[in-house]
């Protein structure tokens, strides 16, 4: 009754086409000198920012030129503080928008998006496979999880689709669900109890889909294929976390206390949680959803404000709230140097730290909120990608310089030789030391 | 050159043929959208709305875009266009272009290509519930499901019985204080899947959002673990235990098995399964048997292998070389999931396997009876919730420091706060399932002259019926000493909720879009937002959803023009041409209900002394000054309404948003259920037997497959 493990692979690739990769498992790599460990992130900073307290001081937007200058600091990023000469600031970088639909759905989904403008002829958004999946396909076949995504939106309500609420898509119309509750991540990810047990019924329920998918005309049998893939990845899964358990056990994690904590520490948790998937090499790539887009449901932030806010609400109302923004847009990065934090305290054999040998970008999809616009959009990167992107210094771009630009450099130098990257083909080589 | 000058003739029934002129594409139709539309569709550059009409110049561009010539039709119809300002277009001008059009766009409809299908899908988390419930008979659900809003706690929903009860008990699943006190949902020990997300403007039914994601097939595979291992999975509540899971006389066994794994093969499958699979599954079965030492073991490993298969997860139409061919277990499947959101019962697959489900009376009959049985609280619990987005109920919080919305608040056990929109929910969702049950007309989801109320519901309302304060029965001695001198505290249970239906006479309430829970969704934490309302009421009463907003809104400014009302305000607004095409449509609608606040207080006048002008007209020749008078315009085009509810329930149950090539099925639904005095249940019965139900398109491509 058992499938052969060689023809299923063989069947795996005909039927994923690109999306296959067999594992690239270092024994058969040959004797390769150790390579430093790379980490790849994506932060999500929902509704734009406040950019009047985020742009450092004095460096108004529109008398600012183009070109590299030193980064100054600003009452939002002082945030950062604690890694601050770790961190670069890239302003005036366009995402291209496509018309025709939703400007905050379009932010949030597309952030990441592959695909051309108008080119996706299924949906309405232009979305396709993300750069996290992408950076994914070639640097995560040797972890338990090609890619992992979080999400801090912890609203029960069923507000907006799914479009507003996620920015990593294995391609169009088919979304990277991501995690948000700490219990379900800390058994997911850490516990390797019952996985084995789990894979006993694959064989068979493989087979059925086989037979299922000779009865589709084509269309549905392209989406049907996720069957196979949600089988084959998480086979890999079990046997991956299966494998890391002794790493795991040393780090020592323990289970989350099922409470209702304050958005701080609700958040604290999950960038805790992040941080030691990665340190525990489960995964090289993330993101993380910092909130949804849009989504008009109240939320507490229990010592910024004494009721609940609707973040969207607030940016529409730029002036009456400007403090208020600011207030957000510092928790979300205080937050987000939590994390950065944890990644600079993991030090490396040559004294470097996991922060250094990364690349976390921290950006929002929209840059002002209330102007509906994908453009000027404020961008962080930390960590230098193993000393490769410039620190320390804020690039102000020329008008019209394109995001994805952004992406083809951290794709490349992530170890993933994209040609291009939705219609770009030159990437930012301004914030690289060497040109890739 | 290609000469537009042919005469076509509409093909059809004989009857219709009798009736059908002639038309000249020139004169009827080239010649008046010269006349009456290009001027701001095509002409010198100007392109209102995406339409540019001056580019169609033949038949052949007319039907190029189906969408696009469907819009057209419609908002010539419905006389939104040309618009009031322009060349005023006749009567009978109108009528003739509308019909022509009309026969224009039947003349495509024939095509098979034109049927749209509905893509495979997973079951959303609802349906796996309930068809995993329907599986093995489970006496509770698998798992506690907010979704299902409406908890009812003594009473049965019967929809045979024709009559809602005169009182009920209910309560809010995601807003009450439900749970407490041990009393959990769903078996013990399995976790809940995730929920599916409400497509915009849509349900969570819609194929594009159901996909299967690596993290999804996990929960999946726990979950069909999970649920045969849990401990309340036994013979006291699985109703099939002795058919399937009881050991059988060990001579019987070999034969047993066989027999036990077709029969649940074919439901969980929803078709008679081939022999290959038959085989594969039994010889997997026998395997466990032996390997468990333990028969009943054996059956549930068998058992969670079915519910973690494809054929089991997944909705699904074969491809066949006959593209419209739906069979009739697909028919069969598509039934149960749209109207008990779950597998089809024996009947049905007995129907389905004679071969008699598609004969129209059969059908009929049978969606009848389907419409009679208690599993029809799927639907209820499922497709007006979505219709109405109460959803958006759960999330609102007025400003809890404005001193006139305090009694929105309470607090309850452990500092928790607790929201009067736990029995706001609870009225649309009574309404709605009264019509349902009593096979009532969808007019009175409009204007209807009953409701269900609470005492707490009540405060909100000021021509109702006064609601004495009721103290909910089965409260216990010492509960009402400790509350002695606090009864109030009785009278706001935040467990159970007592509705009581009341006769409405003042139609300022009455029916589902004035209730309290409709106006507090729609509005801020501070008040009301009457451009929310019109663009919630354009969607889910008209289903005409607006257009998104413009990347650069223009603020209304605040400061300057204080001594302006809100109304005025907006009327500034609406004078920048800009926004005056989506305005002059929203405005209308969202205005109507400013006399209720944002709580849905009536009132007269806003708290800055600003009197309330609701005063419109309603599809550019309505006026009125009421909401009575908005309620009649409503009703004037009532089959405006039906045809967009209507629409609603198509996508809800074919999983796709409704496009150009459902009309005729929607035209046919409309005059129909219009014939049946507006029915809701007719509409239903109507829905399930119009082509756009019926048809599926797959036909088979070459297919490259490596095993």
């Amino acid at each position: 009754m058992s499938t052969n493990l060689f023809s299923r692979q063989k069947f795996l690739k005909a039927s994923g086409g690109a999306m296959m990769f067999l594992p690239q498992l270092p024994s058969i790599m040959g004797a390769q000198p150790k390579q430093k460990r790379q980490k790849a992130v994506w932060f999500y900073l929902p509704n734009g920012v406040y950019l009047n307290d985020f742009y450092p001081q004095g460096l108004g937007f529109t008398d600012l030129k183009p070109g590299e200058h030193k980064l100054g600091d600003s009452k939002t990023l002082k945030a950062l503080a604690p890694v601050y000469n770790k961190v670069s600031l890239i302003t005036n970088l366009d995402k291209y928008k496509q018309q025709g639909t939703d400007p905050h759905a379009q932010s949030g989904c597309c952030f990441l998006s592959s695909a051309p403008l108008d080119t996706i002829k299924t949906s309405s958004y232009p979305l396709d496979r993300t750069l996290d999946q992408k950076v994914g396909d070639h640097i995560g076949q040797i972890t338990p999880f090609r890619t992992l995504e979080f999400s801090c939106n912890h609203l029960k309500d069923n507000k907006e689709p799914i479009f507003f609420d996620n920015i990593s898509w294995y391609g169009p119309d088919y979304v990277a669900p991501s995690m948000r509750d700490p219990l379900v991540i800390y058994n997911r990810l850490f516990n390797a109890k019952g996985g084995k047990s789990m894979l006993s019924i694959t064989d068979l329920i493989l087979q059925d889909a086989k037979r299922l998918s000779k009865r589709l005309d084509k269309a549905d049998k392209d989406k049907f294929d996720e069957y196979f893939e949600s089988i084959r990845t998480i086979e890999k899964q079990v046997h991956g976390i299966q494998a890391k358990q002794a790493k795991i056990h040393q780090l020592n994690i323990s289970e989350p206390e099922e409470t209702m904590p304050t958005r701080r520490e609700y958040m604290t948790l999950m960038m805790d949680l992040m941080a030691v998937a990665l340190q525990a090499d489960l995964t090289h790539v993330a993101t993380m959803m910092i909130s949804p887009e849009r989504w008009g449901s109240p939320v507490m932030y229990e010592d910024l404000f004494d009721k609940a806010v609707v973040h969207h609400s607030m940016s529409h109302g730029v002036k009456k709230y400007a403090d208020g923004l600011q207030k957000i847009d510092h928790f979300n990065l205080q937050m987000a140097c939590h994390f950065l934090q944890k990644l600079d305290a993991i030090k490396e054999e040559d004294g470097s730290t996991l922060l250094d040998n990364s690349i976390v970008t921290i950006a929002a999809g929209l840059g002002k909120g209330d102007s509906h616009l994908m453009n000027k959009l404020p961008v962080l990167v930390a960590g230098s990608g193993g000393g490769k992107i410039k620190t320390g210094v804020h690039l102000h771009c020329p008008e019209g310089a394109d995001l994805n630009s952004l992406w083809l450099a951290q794709a490349r130098l992530l170890g993933a030789p994209l040609k291009s990257f939705g219609d770009c083909e030159k990437p930012l080589n301004s914030i690289l030391k060497t040109s890739v | 050159m290609f000469s537009r000058f042919f005469i076509f003739f509409l093909l059809g029934t004989a009857t219709e043929l009798a009736e059908a002129k002639p038309y000249h594409f020139e004169n009827d139709v080239l010649n008046p959208f010269k006349e009456y539309c290009v001027s701001c569709h095509g002409k010198d550059g100007k392109i209102k709305g995406d339409l540019d009409i001056l580019s169609i110049q033949s038949k052949e561009d007319l039907l190029s875009d189906m969408d696009r010539l469907g819009a057209i039709l419609d908002e010539i119809d419905i006389e939104n266009m040309p618009p009031k300002k322009g060349k005023k277009m006749s009567r009978e001008v109108r009528k003739e272009l509308v019909r022509v059009l009309d026969v224009i766009f039947n003349e495509k409809m024939s095509i098979a290509e034109n049927v749209t299908s509905t893509p495979i899908r997973r079951m959303n988390r609802f349906q796996y519930n309930n068809a995993v419930v329907d599986l093995f008979e489970l006496k509770k659900d698998v798992f506690k499901l907010r979704e299902k809003m409406m908890r009812r706690r003594d009473y049965e929903f019967d929809p045979a019985s024709g009559r809602m009860p005169y009182d009920v008990t209910v309560t809010s699943r995601p807003l009450s204080m439900d749970e407490v006190g041990g009393y959990t949902e769903g078996l013990q020990g399995v976790a809940p899947f995730g929920q599916d997300l409400r497509a915009e403007h849509g349900y969570d039914t819609q194929a594009d959002h159901l996909s299967l994601s690596p993290m999804q097939m996990q929960a999946f595979l726990e979950l069909s673990k999970s649920i045969v291992q849990s401990a309340e999975f036994n013979e006291e509540n699985v109703g099939i235990w002795k058919e399937f899971f009881a050991t059988p006389a060990q001579d019987e066994l070999e034969e047993a098995v066989a027999e036990r794994v077709r029969t649940f093969l074919y439901r969980a499958f929803r078709h008679p399964v081939d022999r290959k699979t038959f085989m594969t599954y039994l010889k997997f079965t026998h395997a466990e048997i032996k390997k468990e030492k333990d028969f009943t073991k054996g059956m549930k490993n068998f058992a969670q292998a079915v519910l973690a298969s494809p054929s089991f997860l997944y909705l699904y139409n074969e491809a066949s070389s006959d593209p419209r061919a739906l069979s009739d277990f697909e028919l069969a499947s598509r039934l149960s999931f749209f109207l008990w959101g779950s597998i089809p019962d024996k009947t049905t697959f007995d129907l389905a396997f004679q071969k008699k489900l598609s004969d129209p009376k059969i059908l009929k009959d049978h969606v009848t009876k389907m419409l009679n049985d208690p599993k029809l609280v799927r639907f209820a619990d499922s497709f007006p919730a979505q219709w109405l987005q109460l959803d958006r109920l759960v999330s609102a919080s007025p400003n809890r420091e404005k001193d006139s919305f305090k009694m929105f608040y309470r607090n309850g056990p452990g500092r928790v706060v607790y929201r009067d929109s736990m029995h706001m929910m609870m009225e649309p969702l009574l309404v709605f399932e009264t019509i349902l049950v009593e096979n009532r007309s969808i007019l009175e989801l409009i204007d209807s002259n009953f409701t269900y109320r609470s005492y707490p519901l009540s405060r909100y309302y000021q021509f109702g019926p006064k609601l004495p304060k009721y103290i909910p029965e089965g409260i216990p001695e010492w509960k009402k000493k400790k509350f002695a001198n606090r009864p109030e505290a009785l009278v706001f249970d935040l467990k159970k909720h007592y509705f009581v239906r009341v006769p409405l006479v003042d139609r300022r309430e009455g029916g589902v879009f004035t209730t309290a829970a409709a106006m507090t969704m729609t509005s801020s934490p501070d008040h009301s937002e009457p451009i929310g309302r019109g663009a919630w009421l354009a969607t889910v009463l008209l289903n005409d959803p607006p257009p998104i907003p413009p990347d650069d809104v223009p603020p209304i400014n605040e400061k300057d023009s204080s001594h302006l009302s809100i109304r005025e305000r907006f009327k500034a607004h609406r004078e920048n041409p800009n926004c005056a095409g989506c305005h002059n449509k929203l405005d209308p609608l969202g205005f109507a209900f400013e006399n209720f606040d944002a709580l849905g207080r009536w009132r007269e006048v806003y708290p800055d002394g600003h009197k309330v002008d609701m005063s419109g007209t309603l599809f550019g020749k309505y006026p009125f000054k009421s909401v009575p008078e908005f309620k009649d315009a409503i009703l004037k085009e009532k089959d405006r309404f039906t045809r967009a509810f209507a629409k609603h329930l198509l996508r809800f149950a074919l999983g796709r948003p409704t496009n150009a090539f459902d009309k005729p099925s929607l035209d046919e639904i409309v005059k129909n259920t219009a014939k049946d005095d507006y029915k809701l249940r007719s509409l239903i019965v109507h829905l399930t037997s119009s082509s756009s139900f019926f048809s599926k398109y797959k036909p088979l491509s070459e297919v490259t497959y490596v095993d």
